[in-house]
């Protein structure tokens, strides 16, 4: 079995309750997040030929954090062999005795999801909770959803339920690494015009 | 946010990449000579044992680009890599080019070393070149990073070695005193760097308009122009002070009129042919359009007729003192171009940029 996360971008208010959780139960430093909450907006006010002002602003979130990829770009690159893929679960693990914290995972992921820790100099990374997962429970990040805008389980069950979006700005096109995430996409993003990000120092 | 500080973080592997290519290609060019048995005996010994010079600039390189892992006490797992992680395929490449150069150089100390194992080896050391200046141009290729999976950017790396190379090797062949075809090696850098530059010109536009969700490349390189003029300026200063270095110490033997010719062909201690005993022989063995008949006409009777056209015709040794001055004149004119090198490279890291959400 594959497990993968699934987004409900139509749910999520931006709280950030997913990031801490994850961060408490990691024991993460200060400048690193295994999860991040993106928030993506543009759009402006234009004058009609009425002369009537109208807009087309939009903002949404996206939360984010390794999608455990079937064709993880971190593995194919390390030079060590240090990162593997987990047969039974897809997880995508770096394996510390192997690392030796040069960051090519780091740079490569189109996703930002394998970070350097600089006092261990060592490559850490979203392990999908898999002690939580070996007892049955979900990651804690899907617990800590106070709005359950996120799950996690058999990535074809979350396809068969939510379907097989894995595309939403501003995230990389998922043909790029083939991730294991399921999208349902916010209200506005479908007419949304380009936007930015909006939160950009937040996001670590 | 400017792609400076990536590129400072970075600031080791901007010195592997600008030294190791060229000090590669320098190694390749000063083992001609050898490899095809137009240097031998005392020649073939003395540069032999210079081959110490690129190797050690290469080193340097590879050593500094060490110095940034975090945990090299893991780093042998790096060969079970090979040809899975274009990463892994380049460290290999260096370790097969440093050992058999390593072993080369003490191979040179042998009283009596055999020349077809020295050749021998010299081939596989230019193959595991070769495969090492194109490992590092492709280390890069990440398809997510979209900045440094260009075409021109291997072409960049290459290009690079093309000019360092040739001015290094000079420093090289001038310190062992060995008569280098001098134009031919400032035109390959000089014809090199400007490809380089135009490389350099057509990749700005290529990379002027790429952006992330984090940052666009006119953010992370402010005044690109400006750190190609930089380039430009320094590399060709490199290739005119290299030109004059070879004008002069050239000039030392051919232009220094009959009286040093004269002086040489007799053996006396004075201007080019002063330097020792063994350069007469190795005058003679030397000698890339040196005919018997010049040969022999050295060191007998010598008409003045006769000592032009020697003096015009064999490819003289250095001086020691011609070589002293071309070292230090070829070691400005590298370092002036290792400088541009540099720069480009530097340049190069700061314009890491990951597609989506990378940094």
């Amino acid at each position: 079995m594959t497990y993968g996360f699934y987004f409900n971008g139509q749910r999520c208010t931006g709280c950030k309750t997913c990031v801490m959780a994850c961060k408490d139960k990691n024991d993460l430093a200060e400048n690193i997040n295994f999860r991040n909450v993106l928030e993506y907006g543009g759009g402006t006010w234009e004058k009609g030929a009425d002369g009537c002002w109208g807009t087309n602003t939009f903002a949404y979130n996206v939360s984010i954090a390794c999608n455990h990829c079937d064709m993880p770009m971190c593995m194919a690159q390390c030079p060590q062999g240090a990162i593997e893929k987990d047969a039974d679960t897809g997880e995508v693990r770096s394996d510390p005795e192997k690392c030796i914290g040069c960051g090519t995972c780091a740079t490569t992921c189109p996703y930002g999801a394998p970070k350097v820790d600089m006092e261990q100099m060592k490559s850490v990374k979203c392990n999908m909770c898999a002690d939580r997962v070996e007892a049955g429970q979900k990651p804690i990040c899907v617990e800590a959803c106070p709005l359950r805008a996120l799950d996690f389980g058999d990535i074809d069950e979350l396809r068969a339920t939510y379907g097989d979006v894995a595309d939403l700005a501003p995230l990389p096109d998922s043909s790029e690494t083939s991730p294991n995430l399921v999208i349902t996409a916010p209200a506005q993003a479908a007419a949304a015009p380009a936007g930015e990000l909006l939160n950009e120092r937040e996001i670590l | 946010m400017t792609g400076f500080a990536t590129a400072f973080g970075e600031i080791t592997l901007v010195l592997f990449t600008t030294l190791a290519p060229s000090g590669a290609a320098a190694y390749l060019i000063m083992g001609l000579p050898v490899l095809t048995g137009r240097a031998t005996g005392e020649d073939a010994r003395r540069l032999n044992r210079l081959t110490c010079l690129p190797l050690l600039i290469a080193m340097a390189g590879l050593i500094a680009s060490a110095t940034h892992l975090g945990n090299p006490a893991n780093a042998l797992y790096v060969f079970t890599g090979a040809g899975r992680s274009p990463l892994s395929t380049e460290v290999c490449c260096a370790v097969a080019f440093l050992a058999l150069a390593g072993i080369f150089w003490l191979y040179s100390f042998a009283e009596e070393p055999r020349r077809w194992l020295q050749r021998a080896l010299l081939g596989a050391i230019d193959v595991s070149i070769v495969a090492f200046v194109a490992a590092v141009a492709y280390a890069y290729d990440v398809d997510t990073i979209i900045t440094w999976s260009l075409p021109l950017v291997p072409v960049a790396l290459v290009l690079n070695a093309l000019v360092g190379g040739p001015l290094i090797a000079l420093v090289g062949f001038a310190a062992a005193r060995w008569a280098a075809p001098w134009r031919l090696l400032v035109a390959l850098p000089a014809v090199a760097a400007v490809a380089n530059a135009a490389v350099y010109v057509v990749l700005g536009g290529d990379l002027a308009p790429l952006a992330n969700e984090l940052a666009s490349v006119s953010q992370l390189v402010p005044a690109y122009p400006v750190w190609v003029a930089a380039f430009v300026v320094l590399v060709f200063a490199g290739v005119v002070v290299a030109w004059r270095t070879g004008r002069r110490t050239a000039g030392m033997k051919e232009g220094a009129g009959h009286k040093r010719a004269a002086a040489f062909a007799s053996g006396a201690p004075a201007g080019i042919g002063a330097s020792s005993p063994a350069t007469a022989k190795a005058t003679a063995a030397v000698g890339t359009e040196a005919t018997a008949k010049a040969t022999a006409e050295v060191g007998t009777e010598v008409t003045a007729k006769a000592t032009a056209k020697a003096t015009a015709k064999v490819a003289v040794c250095f001086s020691r003192r011609a070589g002293r001055r071309a070292v230090v004149g070829y070691s400005a004119a590298a370092l002036l171009a290792l400088a541009g090198i540099f720069i480009m490279r530097f340049v190069f890291y700061m314009t890491h940029l990951t597609l989506g959400l990378g940094v």
